[in-house]
């Protein structure tokens, strides 16, 4: 008798989709069922990405689905063959990797003149170093050059956002250092690529959950001043963190910024217009994650799980491209693959360069 | 037979001048002027000539005993890759774009066939943004050139009394575009590749400058981690600007002639008594 009870009284999970029942939804070892059946992307869109060094991945996939990704700063062809470091090379214009919200909201405002940073340079060695861009390898020789080249570079990122029809963040980190003059943000602390770290002038900072989601809030608004009011598309990066600042285990530092980071990206999501979430972060953490999407130190994320996110995300139009997971596990010497395997094993972070200085 | 032969005026002289294509300027004031306190090691066959390589700066070693080196290392490393304007067009800071504004009508698809012809860089959908360069990337670009240098130093500095001579600066525009016009050896290539002379995209007078400056802070950085002094070019050889002036051109696109080279003669004895 109390089995028919249940069977015939209504309740607000008898009318959901499949989707949101655990069960038939997720297994172990297999991409979510249904996580995303359409994709993020249109044929027409025009996207700019932005990031921690997991959002450069999207990049290649792009390419090769004829979906064209926003590049307003690309060295001049006799000099492409020069290498370069971090990741400048890798996104829409040669910002590099950008760890928190809060740095993207200061780079636009720089780059529409909002914002101009007391501490904007450092002379270290005859050169004039960036300390929003700390490891580029071609700093400036002289003051007048590094200002130069800097407009240049800011002008470049303005374009990139007018082109933009959807523009890409993946959220990295909440811990950061910054100024205490103005509270400009800097990708990784000074000292450890460039610069000198100085507490009189240099402060940590982890932001916290409101803090995030008022850095997406002012984003979105600035994005919504712009004449095509791009999509906003948030991910949370699931490589955890280098190392912590804060006083904790950094396993439990890691899983704090993770959990900030990914509920502001979920409220922002739910609550302004114009923002989408795509869940790489469950892709490749979830509890269906298989155990090889990381690698043996259980912080580098393996070619086959980025795969899977890029897959995911891409939608219909990943159809056809790269190689399925299991091929590229052993075959690993095909073109696409090997480009994947390539900007991921060298994708590097300023992050990853606190290993060496501990 | 030797590949490289002493080119002097007389059989005993004090100081050695070694190096690339710009020695020639020296060669031709020393032969003019009968001049015999110096005497240029260069190539056997100067019209054919050999590379320059770590044979010849033994060479010199061997021929510089008890003497001064004069070396006028390459200088010719902006013009190598850049005398012709790749597209899009770069700058190289001080040169800004709004300070060479380019009107020399030349046709686009001059460019690009130039560009296909000699393999030079050539946009597809390249952004307008990579156009200030960092001269740093210049400089990355020109470190191999400079590994040979490092090389003779290192040979002749332990023994020898050696300056490192800066090479002849660029010429004006005009200049360069008029002797590209009438240069015998170019008049067929252009011909044959169906290139109108008039329609030759000389990269701008102020880049080439900028490149020329960055060039020579390079040689003088590498010449200082050797306690070599660099013999900046005299002033008189040069305009308000810092272009070689015209009475001193060769009639090429890049090498100064014998009186540039007299000049430099006077000088490199100064700087070799000092």
């Amino acid at each position: 008798m109390g089995k028919q009870m249940t069977q015939h009284r209504a309740h607000p999970y008898r009318e959901l989709a499949s989707t949101a029942y655990w069960r038939g939804s997720v297994s172990r070892g297999e991409v979510p069922v249904g996580i995303n059946p359409r994709g993020v992307f249109l044929p027409t869109d025009r996207v700019v990405s932005a990031g921690s060094c997991f959002a450069s991945n999207l990049v290649p996939w792009l390419d090769m689905a004829g979906i064209e990704y926003v590049r307003t700063e690309q060295p001049h062809p006799a000099f492409a063959h020069l290498p370069e470091n971090l990741g400048y090379r890798d996104f829409s214009a040669a910002y590099g990797n950008m760890y928190s919200v809060r740095q993207f909201v200061q780079l636009i405002q720089r780059a529409w003149k909002r914002f101009k940073p007391l501490e904007d340079r450092w002379h270290e060695d005859g050169k004039v170093v960036d300390p929003f861009r700390p490891g580029l390898k071609y700093p400036a020789m002289s003051d007048g050059e590094f200002d130069a080249l800097t407009a240049q570079h800011l002008d470049r990122v303005a374009a990139a956002l007018e082109a933009a029809t959807v523009v890409v963040f993946t959220l990295g980190l909440t811990e950061a250092w910054r100024s205490r003059l103005d509270g400009a943000v800097f990708p990784v602390a000074p000292g450890v690529i460039a610069g000198e770290f100085d507490s009189d002038r240099h402060e940590f900072v982890n932001f916290d959950y409101e803090s995030v989601v008022g850095d997406l809030r002012e984003l979105r608004g600035m994005l919504n001043e712009l004449p095509q009011q791009p999509r906003l598309v948030l991910t949370v990066s699931p490589v955890p963190l280098v190392a912590t600042a804060v006083s904790a285990h950094v396993l439990c530092s890691s899983i704090y910024s993770k959990s900030v980071l990914r509920a502001a990206a979920g409220y922002a999501a739910d609550t302004l217009a114009g923002i989408e979430y795509f869940p790489a972060y469950e892709i490749v953490t979830g509890p269906q994650a298989p155990k090889d999407f990381f690698d043996t130190d259980a912080r580098t994320v393996r070619p086959q799980a980025i795969e899977i996110v890029m897959r995911a995300m891409m939608g219909e139009a990943s159809a056809g491209l790269g190689m399925t997971p299991s091929e590229s596990v052993a075959a690993p010497d095909g073109v696409a693959s090997v480009r994947l395997s390539n900007l991921i094993s060298e994708a590097e972070c300023e992050e990853a360069m606190l290993d060496d200085r501990i | 037979m030797s590949l490289y032969s002493l080119h002097s005026s007389a059989a005993a002289n004090e100081i050695v001048v070694a190096g690339h294509s710009h020695v020639l300027a020296v060669m031709h004031a020393i032969a003019d002027s009968g001049r015999s306190d110096m005497a240029v090691a260069y190539t056997s066959n100067p019209v054919d000539g050999v590379p320059l390589d770590d044979s010849y700066w033994d060479f010199v070693y061997e021929v510089s005993e008890g003497k001064a080196v004069a070396v006028m290392w390459n200088g010719n490393q902006h013009h190598a890759l850049f005398l012709i304007e790749p597209e899009p067009p770069f700058s190289v800071w001080p040169a800004l774009q709004g300070q060479f504004e380019r009107s020399h009508g030349v046709a686009v698809r001059t460019r690009r066939k130039l560009a296909r012809v000699l393999r030079l860089p050539h946009s597809r959908d390249v952004n307008a943004g990579a156009s200030l360069v960092p001269r740093s990337m210049l400089q990355a670009m020109w470190a191999p050139t400079f590994a040979q240098l490092e090389f003779a130093l290192e040979l002749l500095v332990p023994d020898r009394e050696v300056i490192v001579v800066s090479t002849p600066p660029p010429k004006r525009q005009v200049v360069v575009e008029q002797n590209l016009s009438s240069e015998a050896w170019f008049l067929p290539i252009a011909e044959r590749m169906g290139v109108d002379i008039g329609d030759l995209p000389v990269t701008d007078e102020f880049v080439r400058l900028a490149m020329w400056k960055t060039l020579h802070a390079q040689l003088a950085d590498t010449c200082r981690a050797y306690g070599v002094p660099v013999v900046p070019v005299p002033s008189e050889a040069t305009d308000s600007d810092g272009f070689l002036l015209p009475e001193y051109s060769a009639p090429d696109a890049t090498h100064a002639n014998a009186e540039y080279g007299r000049i430099m003669c006077e000088v490199m004895a100064m700087w070799v008594s000092k």
